[in-house]
């Protein structure tokens, strides 16, 4: 029982600090981290911008929301889908050979490339995601 | 499983980033346009595209590349797939796919060095017309640009060769 709930209470405290982390440097230069997106070739450009200008605002929020303890439902639930994108687009980046900077932490030239190091990473925030957001719907609201 | 609580918080905390996000990109200076037109790499300035040598390839927008290929007998080389060249290209390019550079080297060595040379691909985000520019550039031809805007651009105005 105490396992679970220090599992739990770290498993919130470095997932939110992960997204806050990974939004800050994201909110202070959109226009870079749209670059990033860009690099990917998956979306239509206009999505390409609207994700550069909403997504790090979603990543900081939840962020925040997993280590303050609150509305842990939708922001585990967000983390969730959101690392089950980021794994989609690494997984495809490498799928097709594409040597492109990552957009996970920073942006522009100071960003790592993607490759097998980011998947791992992102495999273990989903896993992560997961414990936080099972626990919270057992919770009675 | 409470899914009212989770759709509800998933829809404010996106609701609230968004507005967060259009208020950060309207006042921060790395702002982003949000448009539908990926932007295009600046054109060459015009005693660019008069100099008999250049630093390095140059990148020309359509009314440029339309005035090299008439006024100075320009060379157009789409840079895509055969099959890609073949669906449509540029009226007058010869093709030259980026991946087969190696196979292309005799027909390469035979253009004229004293000639402009400008590839092309489809457009932002491709960069083969660019690739293929800086290729011909290492080997030594001394007029070379790109037309980043490409395929996209060309089509949505001009006429196409099947």
């Amino acid at each position: 029982m105490k396992f679970k709930k220090m599992l739990l209470l770290m498993s919130r405290f470095i997932l939110g600090a992960v997204f806050i982390f990974a939004a800050v440097g994201k909110i202070y230069n959109p226009a870079a981290f749209a670059g990033d997106i860009d690099n990917y070739r998956m979306l239509p450009y206009i999505l390409v911008t609207l994700m550069a200008v909403v997504l790090p605002w979603i990543e900081l929020i939840c962020g925040v929301l997993l280590i303050s303890g609150k509305w842990l439902k939708g922001s585990s639930f967000i983390v969730i889908i959101m690392n089950i994108m980021f794994i989609v687009a690494i997984a495809s980046a490498m799928a097709r050979g594409l040597d492109i900077d990552c957009g996970c932490f920073s942006v522009g030239s100071s960003a790592s490339r993607v490759g097998m190091v980011r998947l791992i990473q992102d495999f273990l925030w989903l896993a992560l995601a997961v414990i936080v957001f099972r626990d919270a719907i057992k919770k009675r609201a | 499983m409470p899914i009212k609580k989770i759709l509800i918080e998933t829809v404010v905390i996106t609701v609230v980033a968004t507005l967060l996000g259009f208020a950060n990109n309207f006042i921060n200076p790395n702002r982003v346009a949000i448009t539908a037109m990926r932007p295009v790499a600046p054109s060459a300035s015009d005693a660019e595209l008069e100099a008999d040598s250049l630093q390095g390839p140059v990148v020309v927008d359509r009314e440029q590349l339309k005035k090299l290929v008439s006024e100075q007998g320009a060379i157009l080389i789409d840079a895509r797939l055969p099959e890609e060249y073949d669906a449509g290209h540029i009226p007058g390019a010869i093709n030259i796919p980026i991946e087969l550079f190696g196979e292309f080297i005799d027909t390469i060595e035979a253009l004229p060095r004293d000639a402009w040379l400008i590839g092309y691909c489809d457009g932002p985000p491709c960069d083969k017309g660019k690739n293929m520019a800086e290729e011909l550039f290492y080997m030594g031809f001394m007029r070379v640009a790109y037309y980043d805007a490409g395929m996209d651009d060309w089509k949505s105005s001009e006429e196409v060769q099947r």
